[in-house]
Formats: C-alpha cells, sequence, structure tokens
C-alpha cells in the first residue's frame, strides 16, 4: 500500500515539464531546418526560392527584386510580409536609397568592392534596426515577425531590417483596475508599448529587461523585468529556468505562462499576481519582485505573490493613510461576507436558531413563511442564479448585457419574491454577497472566494457552523502550505514579521516606509521614503 | 518536511493551540468540582509543571540538537528499552489524539448535530487534520499562527464581556490553607498540559533552539493566565457550584453576554475558535505520531503512515469513549496514565542524558 501512496504523492508533487503541446514535439529549429531547401545560399534567386517555398503558401509575402544603382551591381531582393511593415518606411528608407540612381556620390567606389552587404548596411541604408545574419531559421523568423529581410545576390547572408508597422490598441484606462486617484495608463497588447510605460517610470540603469521566446508555434515574446540591485539572489534565476523548461505549442496570454511557472497548480487560489497597471508593475519591481511581460496580452504577471495582495488597491498607496487602511478593514470584512455571509445564513437557520436574538429570528421566521424549499437549496439555487446572470452580463453584448442584468435582477428578482419562491431576506443575503465579492481588488482571489462560496453552503447546508469551521480549517491548511517562488503564500502574518505589517492590514506614511518588504528578501535595504 | 523549520514564535502559538484546545472545554468545571472557588490556581500549577517538563525537555533537547524524542531515547537506553520507550510514548500521544477527536465528535453531535452520527464528524475531523499533517509540520504551524492569536483575542474578548456580570464575590473564600486540593485537582490539568512533550519531537526543528524553552514558557504561560482568568470568570458569575455542574461552562459564559441587546449569544465564537484550535491540535499529534513512528521505524516520507494512522485515530476513537459524560469521567483517571508518561519518562531519560553526558 505504501508503495502506491507512493506513487499518488509523486503524482501530486510532479513537475510541469511533462506537457509538450499537441503536434511537433521536436524543438522548432529541426523542424524549421527540414522544410524546403535550407539556406542561406549564395545565389539571390535560390534564396528568394527558397523563403517562398518555405512559407509557402503565403499570398502576403511580397518579394521586390531590383537591381543596385551602381554600375555592374548585382541583383537584389527584400522580401517582407505586407502586413506587417510599414510600406511608407520600405519606400523611402530602403528601397530609395537603394534603387535610386542619384543615390549615394560615391557609389561609383562601391563598385567592385567585395563585401557589398557590409557595405551596404553600413553606407547605404538609413535604417535604425538592422542586423546581419547568416542563420536561415533567423533570416525566416525576422520575415515573420515583421521586419523586411535584404538578399544580395553572391552573398551568402541577409540582412535583418526593423520595418515593423502594424496598428496597435492605443494606451487606455485599464478595464479591471479603475481607481479614482492615480494614473490612469494600462498596458496594452504590444509589449513594445508596455515596456515604455514601465521604462518612463524608472530612470535607473539597474532595470533588467530579458528576452524569452515560448511557444514553439506562436513565439511569443516575453520580457523579464527585474531591479538587478534590489531582486533576491536566485530568483531571476530560478524564473528563468521555470519559463525556459515550458514546453508547448502557443502562448495566447500571460495566464499560460502563470499556470506553468506557478508552484501550485492545483490551487484555486492564484499565487502570481496579474495586473493591468504600470504604476503597479512598478511598484513590485521596487519591492524587489519580478515582473514577466507577454507580447498580446496586457496583463502582466508579478512575482512572488503573497494572498494579501490581493486585498490591496494600488490607490491605497496614493490616497491618505486613514482612508486606505480603512478601505482595507472593508475590504477584509467584504472577504468575510463574501466568502461566509449565505453560508452563515444557511447554517444558522437550519441548525442554530438559537444563536439569533429572539426578535430577529422572528422576523426571519416570518419572512420564509410559505417558502416551499429548505433554506439550504434557496441560497444555493438564488447564488447560482446571481452567478448566471452575472455570467450573462459578462457574455452578452454590452447593450443588452445591462438590460439583461435589470431584468434579471430586478423583474426576475422581485416575482420570485412575490410568487413566495424566495424569502426576500435571502434575495439581500445574495445581494450584498455579491455586491461584497465585487469590491475585492484581485480578480484572481475573488474568484476563488466565488467557489468557495457554493462549497461553504454545501457543507453548512448539511453540517451547519462545524462544516463552515471544517471548510475554513482547510482552507488555512491548504494557504498555509502554499508557496510562491519560496515566499510562504501567507506572509508576513504566518511566519510573523512585524515590520512589515506596516503594508497589510493598513498602509503606513510613505515617510515611515524605510524598509523593503523584508518577505520579498532584496539584497538591499537602504534608507529610502518611495518604497512600499 | 519542506523548507528550514519552524521559527520560536511559530512554536510558541502551536504550544497554545494545544493547551487551548484541550482545557477550555472540560477542564474548567473538572477543576472547580476539585478545588473549589480556588479552581484557577489549579491551572497555573499544572502550567508551572509543564513549565519543569519543558525544562528537562528543553535540556535534552539542548544535549542533542537535531534529534528528536525518540532518536534519542534510543540513544540513551539503547535498542529494546528504547522501542519500549518510543512504543509507551508514541502509545500516549496516539492516546491524547483519539480523545480530541473523540471529544469533537461527541461535543458537536451533543450540542448542535443530534442526528448526525458521532462517527461521521470524527471522520471528517481526521480527514481535515490528517490533510494538515499531509501539508507538513511548516504548513500547520503557519495556520496555526493565522488561527491562534485571533483565537486568544476572542477569548479575551468574551472575557472582557462578561465583566458586568461579574461578582468577585463569589471567588471566596480565597483559602491558601487548601493546598491539598488545589493539588490534587491541579493532576488533571497537568496531565493535559503536559501533552507538550510533543515539544521533545518538535525541537528538532526549531531554527533557534535556544529560544525555544522560552517560546514555550511563555506560550504556556499565556495559555495557563488566560484559561485560569476564564475559570475565575465562570464560578464569578455562576458561583462554583453551579459551573461544576456545566460540561462546559466556559461556553454558558459565552452565553450570558449581552451588550445592548445585540451582542449576544457569542457561544458560536467561542466553539468556533475552539474546534480552529483542536484541528490545529489533532493535526500537529498526527504528524508527530507520524513522523516519530518514521524516525522509529527508518522510513523515508512520514506521509505513507498518515493513512494508515488516520484510520487508526478513528477506529479507536469508537473504542475510547461514547459520549461527553464517559469523557469527563474518564479524564478523571486520566493523569495515572498521562503523568508516567509525560513526567516520568521525560524526567528518566533526562537522568540518564545528565548520567551519561552531563558531566563533561
Amino acid at each position: 500500500m505504501v508503495g502506491w501512496l507512493d506513487q499518488i504523492l509523486r503524482w501530486w508533487r510532479r513537475g510541469k515539464d511533462g506537457y509538450a503541446g499537441p503536434g511537433e514535439k521536436r524543438p522548432w529549429r529541426e523542424t524549421e531546418a527540414k522544410r524546403g531547401t535550407a539556406g542561406p545560399h549564395l545565389s539571390l534567386a535560390e534564396n528568394l526560392l527558397a523563403v517562398r517555398e518555405a512559407l509557402h503558401p503565403s499570398h502576403d509575402l511580397v518579394v521586390r527584386e531590383f537591381v543596385l544603382p551602381w554600375p555592374g551591381a548585382p541583383r537584389a531582393g527584400l522580401v517582407y510580409l505586407e502586413e506587417l511593415t510599414d510600406a511608407d518606411f520600405l519606400q523611402r528608407d530602403i528601397l530609395a536609397p537603394l534603387t535610386w540612381s542619384n543615390g549615394p556620390a560615391d557609389r561609383d567606389w562601391l563598385a567592385g568592392r567585395s563585401d557589398l552587404l557590409g557595405l551596404v548596411q553600413t553606407r547605404l541604408l538609413p535604417v535604425a534596426q538592422v542586423k546581419r545574419s547568416a542563420d536561415w531559421p533567423e533570416l525566416l523568423q525576422g520575415i515573420l515577425q515583421g521586419n523586411g529581410v535584404l538578399f544580395i545576390d553572391r552573398c551568402q547572408e541577409g540582412l535583418i531590417l526593423g520595418v515593423k508597422g502594424y496598428d496597435t490598441r492605443t494606451i487606455s484606462e485599464p478595464l479591471t483596475e479603475g481607481v479614482v486617484r492615480g494614473p490612469r495608463d494600462g498596458f496594452t497588447e504590444e509589449i513594445k508599448i508596455n515596456l515604455s510605460l514601465v521604462r518612463r517610470r524608472l530612470g535607473t540603469p539597474n532595470l533588467a529587461v530579458e528576452y524569452l521566446e515560448i511557444g514553439s508555434y506562436t513565439r511569443t515574446r516575453v520580457a523579464l523585468l527585474y531591479l538587478k540591485d534590489l531582486v533576491r539572489e536566485g530568483l531571476v534565476a530560478e524564473v528563468r529556468r521555470r519559463l525556459e523548461n515550458i514546453k508547448i505549442d502557443g502562448v495566447l496570454e500571460s495566464g499560460y505562462i502563470e499556470e506553468f511557472i506557478e508552484d501550485n497548480s492545483w490551487s484555486i487560489f492564484p499565487q502570481i499576481e496579474r495586473t493591468e497597471r504600470p504604476d503597479k508593475v512598478v511598484a513590485g519591481l521596487l519591492e524587489g519582485r519580478v515582473a514577466v511581460l507577454t507580447q498580446n496580452t496586457p496583463f502582466v504577471l508579478i512575482l512572488p505573490a503573497v494572498i494579501f495582495q490581493f486585498l490591496h488597491s494600488s490607490e491605497d498607496y496614493y490616497e491618505r493613510p486613514f482612508i486606505a487602511a480603512a478601505l482595507r478593514f472593508m475590504r477584509l470584512a467584504n472577504l468575510a461576507v463574501a466568502l461566509l455571509g449565505p453560508s452563515l445564513y444557511v447554517a444558522i437557520l437550519s441548525f442554530h436558531q438559537a444563536m439569533l436574538p429572539s426578535p430577529l429570528n422572528l422576523t426571519l421566521s416570518a419572512s420564509r413563511q410559505g417558502v416551499p424549499f429548505p433554506i439550504f437549496v434557496e441560497a444555493f439555487v438564488m447564488e447560482f442564479a446571481f452567478e448566471v446572470l452575472r455570467e450573462a452580463g459578462v457574455r452578452l453584448p454590452r447593450p443588452i448585457g445591462q438590460a439583461v442584468s435589470i431584468v434579471g435582477a430586478l423583474v426576475i428578482g422581485e416575482s420570485a419574491v412575490r410568487a413566495g419562491l424566495v424569502s426576500p431576506i435571502t434575495v439581500i443575503v445574495v445581494a450584498v454577497t455579491g455586491i461584497a465579492n465585487f469590491t475585492l481588488p484581485g480578480f484572481g482571489g475573488a474568484v476563488a472566494i466565488r467557489l468557495l462560496r457554493f462549497l461553504s453552503i454545501v457543507l453548512a447546508g448539511s453540517l451547519g457552523l462545524f462544516g463552515i469551521i471544517t471548510l475554513l480549517t482547510l482552507v488555512t491548511f491548504h494557504l498555509a502550505s502554499l508557496e510562491s517562488f519560496g515566499v510562504p503564500y501567507t506572509a508576513p502574518l504566518a511566519p510573523l514579521n512585524l515590520r512589515d505589517l506596516k503594508d497589510v492590514f493598513f498602509r503606513a506614511p510613505w515617510w515611515a516606509m524605510k524598509h523593503r518588504p523584508a518577505i520579498f528578501a532584496p539584497k538591499l535595504r537602504p534608507p529610502g521614503r518611495r518604497q512600499s | 518536511m519542506k523548507g528550514p523549520g519552524i521559527t520560536p514564535y511559530q512554536f510558541g502559538v502551536l504550544i497554545t493551540a494545544t493547551i487551548l484546545a484541550t482545557n477550555i472545554l472540560f477542564i474548567p468545571s473538572n477543576v472547580v468540582r476539585g478545588a473549589g472557588e480556588m479552581g484557577w490556581v489549579t491551572l497555573l500549577v499544572a502550567g508551572g509543571l509543564d513549565i519543569a517538563v519543558g525544562g528537562l525537555l528543553f535540556y535534552l533537547g539542548r544535549k542533542f540538537p537535531e534529534k528528536n524524542f525518540i532518536q534519542y531515547a534510543f540513544t540513551l537506553t539503547g535498542v529494546i528499552p528504547g522501542a519500549v520507550i518510543s512504543f509507551l510514548f508514541l502509545s500516549f500521544l496516539l492516546l491524547a489524539a483519539t480523545l480530541s477527536v473523540r471529544t469533537f465528535g461527541d461535543f458537536i453531535t451533543e450540542n448542535y448535530l443530534p442526528q448526525t452520527p458521532p462517527s461521521f464528524i470524527i471522520d471528517l475531523v481526521v480527514l481535515v487534520a490528517g490533510a494538515g499533517s499531509f501539508y507538513g509540520l511548516e504548513s500547520i504551524a503557519r495556520a496555526s499562527e493565522l488561527i491562534t492569536p485571533p483565537a486568544l483575542g476572542l477569548l479575551l474578548l468574551i472575557l472582557a464581556l462578561v465583566l458586568p456580570d461579574l461578582d468577585l464575590a463569589r471567588l471566596r473564600p480565597l483559602s491558601f490553607e487548601a493546598v491539598g486540593p488545589v493539588l490534587r485537582a491541579s493532576l488533571v490539568p497537568t496531565a493535559l498540559f503536559g501533552e507538550c512533550v510533543i515539544m521533545g519531537m518538535l525541537m528538532p526543528f526549531v531554527q533557534e533552539q535556544g529560544k525555544t524553552l522560552l517560546a514555550k514558557a511563555t506560550a504556556v504561560t499565556v495559555a495557563a493566565l488566560v484559561v485560569s482568568l476564564l475559570v475565575a470568570a465562570a464560578v464569578g458569575v455562576f458561583g462554583a457550584r453551579q459551573t461544576a455542574n456545566f460540561t462546559c461552562p466556559l461556553n454558558q459564559l459565552t452565553r450570558i453576554i449581552s451588550i445592548g441587546g445585540f451582542l449576544e449569544r457569542l457561544e458560536a465564537l467561542f466553539m468556533s475558535l475552539w474546534m480552529l484550535t483542536a484541528y490545529i491540535k489533532i493535526s500537529v499529534f498526527l504528524w508527530v505520531i507520524a513522523s516519530g513512528l518514521r524516525q522509529w521505524w527508518k522510513l523515508t516520507d512520514y506521509r505513507s503512515l498518515l493513512v494508515p494512522l488516520g484510520l487508526l485515530v478513528a477506529l479507536l476513537s469508537e473504542l475510547v469513549a461514547s459520549s461527553c459524560t464517559e469523557i469527563i469521567t474518564y479524564l478523571e483517571y486520566h493523569p495515572y496514565l498521562a503523568l508516567p508518561v509525560e513526567v516520568g519518562l521525560t524526567s528518566l531519560l533526562a537522568f540518564l542524558a545528565w548520567l551519561r553526558f552531563g558531566r563533561k
């Protein structure tokens, strides 16, 4: 028996390296090299043919052939994908200098030189980003990422020209994390814009930016950001190791990466913070944490994360400390209501009526008169209906969504009460719970609470207060067992760090925050007033 | 076990949780039955004795750092006596865990869920506490850190809220001549406080071992003071005779709280904090027993033992008692079983350690 228990244990703790996406399991470079005739070749025609073959069929591939503008010059070919490049830029700054006969004055001198590609690169092209490469996969990759690639006859190399130009969403206010006071810019889908939002908040040369590429098909660009002098030793190496171990065919959102690199995937609690707000990312970096930016998504991952951060909003740091403290206590209370409200209601009404003061008890019983269902069924169904309405509101087109929520909330609720199917108190409890849940800033954490709420209603309906406490104990044990990149998930409350408590239930005034949080253990802790 | 062990503070809250879980239900009426108005003193006596035992364990732990009770029992006495001592020690802990689980089941069924069979409650408790010990000592310690301070705070809140109903005259006579009855009544709480011999098993995992005794003494003092104050409050509110007749006087105490006609009947709060500390206690005991067996049988991981151990505890709890009344009756005899292990074995080992390694 001990043997299969060991098996179960091993499965429980198994690493996340096992998954290699569907389809090709070989490294992509290998498959790439097999396809078409791997180049680059010496002859231009062969190179262009090889590109066409490799990307066939791609009707959006543009191959522009021309002759370099000096006597006896060889032919050249520019290859690019039309939708990813900036046509104006290509014409003005690449094709013009390379084709116009009244180009550079010393073009006579150019004739007959040996390293043509180098000369074109250094003397003729007014392009900022140019990379010379003899690596075929890299050249192909360059085309696919929106660069132009220039081949010249009798040169067994190519030039990758940075001429990217595609439309991106402009910077707008983050939808999921609005604030009353604070910066209004949010991340977009373009990683460069996102990086710029971070860079322009951090003037220090210590900001490190590392690019990685994840996903054998999507080749999604991922940036690893940290402050070299603040980050805990070994953390970056560990994050990099986990990122490099990801084997998947596609990364469409940072959620993919989150699931791969988090410590315990079998938990309903998110162990990595995600945000759309650049100020939050910078605050995280200043605490000695690491940020992971992903191409094509506005959601940035910050790690390690502790549970209390899901109760914090970035506004807490901009408002006056008293208000911040009051808001945080309110959120804690809301957390309790969102988790336990309906289940306490069910438990008390089904098992422990004696706990209520008599007038309240009478009111409650009177309001439930004639309701044909047990309180458990009533509360569970109403909670379920609430979730249905909420989901419908998210899915439906925006104008209809509002109509549905009004009809759902007002009409159905009112009629259900009128018809005597539900007691008005249940409706109140469910509504208050739902609204309390919305005040929790961390979306991932709030979803976990929603799931637990249903479980606790079931336990309260079957075992009363004992069931609720059992669930709470189990959740506490589970939370206590979680770690996020070596940081206990319940820190700084357990293990207790008194100094770090200055930014948990309340926020100390900025001038009193003289130490960075020790739970993220940055290497260096100088007195500084700007850190949380 | 993952990570580098637990902090002295975490060790302290574990001890506090263990003491609270065992002592706030039946002990108040027990000691008042034995020592009358002086019942609250017995808890202080028990706390003092337990700190003394803690001193012996601390001495042993310092002599054998990195070794737990089972390991130095073998080192000090040899293979066969070591096995006997380990067996006695672990069986006693098993009994303590079983008693706790049984109390949990009976108390819940008798007070809140009269139609639910206690076995169901017991199985659920063992399952949840077993999950806790599966997660490891560090997790239990962190959970205890989250649970114990609020629990203590709530107990103090209850104490503050019954102040209006308190009549200190009921605590008289303060007879210091009644040393005999007080000492005799102290036996039961001493046996229950003595369950903190788990210190011998936890000490190798405490990060700053030198502070273990301080942590233990503080934890025991705080717990003993709080329970003793609550016993005094119960006597002050109900009088000694009525307090002795209650099954759980502190539960009754929370029932009389009424502030402004709104804040009343807080027994749910009391029950919740008791259940939370009991969960902590049971899971730490399961962990201690499983890791003790692991040391004894030289296994690689204690986790494989948790399933058979949990089954054993659930089965034994069917045998150990069948109602709260039986448990209360049994508690009178518990010291004769518990003290030889808690005090006897510990003193024996400490004496042997002093004899063999002490004079160097």
